[in-house]
């Protein structure tokens, strides 16, 4: 099956061509911020090394959030297009879980965490079962750190927190947890954990409901929300 | 001679609240031109957000073009490039159109064509009558209120611009003092015809020699007599407020339109943008301005932002072979050079 992988979702980029398992090309960027630039030629780039032509490709993998709202949208919104327009598989992973991923078989509980600002992290819980295949434990959620670190309070395995250790949790996760919690400096998306997790992944039905996971409504909605009944059936985006 | 085939191309437009996709042959015929509009979720905050605006274009990208392409009845290999608009606008909701374009035209081999969607709105009178150049055109829109020459195909310089607020902008100011759903134009301009001009409000800038516009003081100037009368409790007629409010824009758009007529003499004028539909402006202009100048607005649904405009746009780019690489970016802030003087 030929593979189409990226990730835009945090300051990185990864882009990968695989065929199943056995990657071909990647283009990845460590810190940048422009995915709307970089994106296609990365794409046009990894999918020539294959030497295919985009008709070739039999799967898109894209990695659906959390991470930056303006990266996630980069990501899927060219993800669901092209398989959309070409008419191919699409799959979305967790971005956190390919954190996790890139880490690799590991006794205890894996979490891997975006800082969200304010305290607030993105997180998810994982572990590896015993086919070594990358499990939720605790589906990814926005919340405070330190509603995070009550909740492992309750969980009895070793954890390994899993994040770019330049943001300044360490102290808070020790203070909370103990000395015992262990922690890996990661956060750039291995193409080869994309390619993974996406092929484990259950093919998208429908390709127009495909929307990042934000886990987070934007702040205008969530006031107006607080003094508004939220019909779910409101029809706010119409043709005309 | 040969028969030319026709250029069809497929265009998308997602600068603000509406996510549009259409097909458009040799800039001049609209085959489709889907519009899905986020109005009714804005409501919701009184105006537009953008973090809203970008998810919704997300959620709509797939279905516009689905049925863009269905209703022209297009195959991708009828197509001889894809369009879009790059800017100005709200970026995260210009990213979404962007990438969805890249994605359509990498896919399929298509020349990629970014648009300025001030070019698109200035060209949605293309698809009503062929342009004669030089023309003028008066843009006002939610965004932008300009003056602008254009000299041949393509070739756009602003002669004037607002300094402060954007009329479109006014409207929905003056619209919410006066409790009126965003976007107000439609009712404003509604009331307008029903009152009188009793409050005489101040026309900025008529007199400086320039055409530049600026609208915050009229805004300001209805703030204070509606907080003035609130204090001393006398009563406010909403549409007499209107009335003065909307003769107050048009005395100057009018104004300095003229000015910019008698300064760069066109055979055309060319209203584009939401205001463009605004029935007192067309009325005052057509009064003043005709027949010395041919008078073109294009009709209510593509004054608006919509994808066909963009289409229009991209036929002349198509002609003068200025394509777009996979590099593309959004520029939120994009706009014409100004006229330097010749």
């Amino acid at each position: 099956m030929n593979l189409l992988a990226l990730d835009t979702s945090n300051r990185s980029l990864t882009v990968a061509s695989a065929s199943d398992h056995h990657l071909i090309a990647q283009v990845s960027y460590e810190n940048q911020h422009s995915h709307s630039v970089t994106l296609m030629p990365a794409v046009d780039q990894v999918v020539q090394q294959a030497g295919w032509q985009p008709q070739d490709l039999d799967r898109i993998i894209v990695a659906q959030g959390p991470g930056s709202y303006t990266g996630l949208r980069i990501g899927v919104t060219t993800a669901k297009m092209l398989a959309w327009t070409l008419h191919k598989e699409l799959v979305g992973v967790s971005s956190l879980a390919v954190l996790a991923q890139n880490v690799g078989p590991t006794k205890g509980y894996l979490v891997p965490l975006f800082d969200a600002r304010n305290h607030n992290v993105f997180a998810g819980v994982y572990r590896f079962n015993e086919q070594e295949q990358l499990e939720t434990v605790v589906e990814d959620q926005h919340l405070a750190l330190a509603t995070l670190l009550q909740e492992l309070h309750q969980i009895d395995q070793p954890l390994c927190f899993i994040y770019d250790l330049r943001a300044d949790f360490q102290e808070q996760i020790k203070n909370s947890l103990g000395t015992q919690v262990r922690f890996i400096d990661c956060y750039q998306p291995q193409p080869e954990s994309l390619i993974t997790l996406g092929l484990q992944a259950a093919v998208i039905t429908d390709l127009n409901q495909f929307v990042p996971h934000y886990l987070r409504q934007t702040q205008a909605e969530l006031i107006w929300s607080q003094t508004h009944s939220v019909n779910s059936s409101s029809n706010y985006v119409e043709d005309v | 001679m040969t028969s030319q085939n026709p250029i069809n191309i497929l265009a998308f437009e997602s600068s603000c609240d509406e996510t549009s996709v259409a097909v458009v042959q040799d800039g001049k015929t609209i085959l489709s031109n889907i519009i899905a509009t986020q109005i009714k979720s804005h409501q919701r905050f009184g105006g537009v957000v953008p973090e809203v605006a970008s998810r919704h274009h997300v959620e709509q990208i797939i279905h516009c073009t689905q049925l863009a392409l269905q209703e022209a009845h297009i195959k991708y290999e009828q197509l001889a490039a894809v369009a879009v608009t790059y800017g100005p606008g709200l970026v995260g909701s210009l990213l979404v159109g962007l990438m969805a374009a890249k994605a359509v035209s990498w896919a399929h081999d298509l020349p990629l064509i970014g648009v300025n969607h001030l070019a698109g709105h200035i060209y949605a009178a293309n698809l009503v009558k062929s342009l004669q150049y030089p023309a003028l055109a008066l843009v006002v829109s939610g965004g932008h209120t300009e003056l602008v020459r254009v000299s041949a195909p393509g070739q756009f310089h602003i002669l004037g611009d607002t300094r402060d607020d954007a009329v479109g902008e006014a409207y929905d100011k003056v619209g919410r003092l006066l409790g009126v759903k965003y976007p107000a134009g439609k009712t404003l301009d509604q009331w307008a015809h029903e009152g009188q001009d009793t409050y005489d409000f101040p026309r900025a800038m008529l007199q400086e020699d320039n055409l530049d516009f600026s609208f915050s003081g009229i805004k300001s100037a209805v703030i204070n007599t509606l907080h003035h009368a609130q204090q001393i409790g006398a009563p406010i007629n909403k549409k007499d407020v209107a009335t003065s409010f909307q003769n107050d824009v048009l005395d100057i758009l009018v104004t300095k339109t003229k000015r910019a007529l008698a300064q760069y003499p066109c055979a055309q004028l060319i209203v584009a943008g939401g205001v463009a539909a605004n029935s007192g402006l067309r009325e005052r202009l057509t009064a003043e301005l005709t027949p010395q100048v041919e008078l073109i607005f294009p009709p209510l649904r593509l004054c608006g932002d919509n994808a066909a405009m963009i289409g229009a746009y991209a036929a002349v780019a198509y002609q003068q072979r200025n394509f777009s690489d996979l590099t593309l970016n959004a520029d939120p802030s994009l706009d014409f050079a100004y006229q330097t003087e010749d």
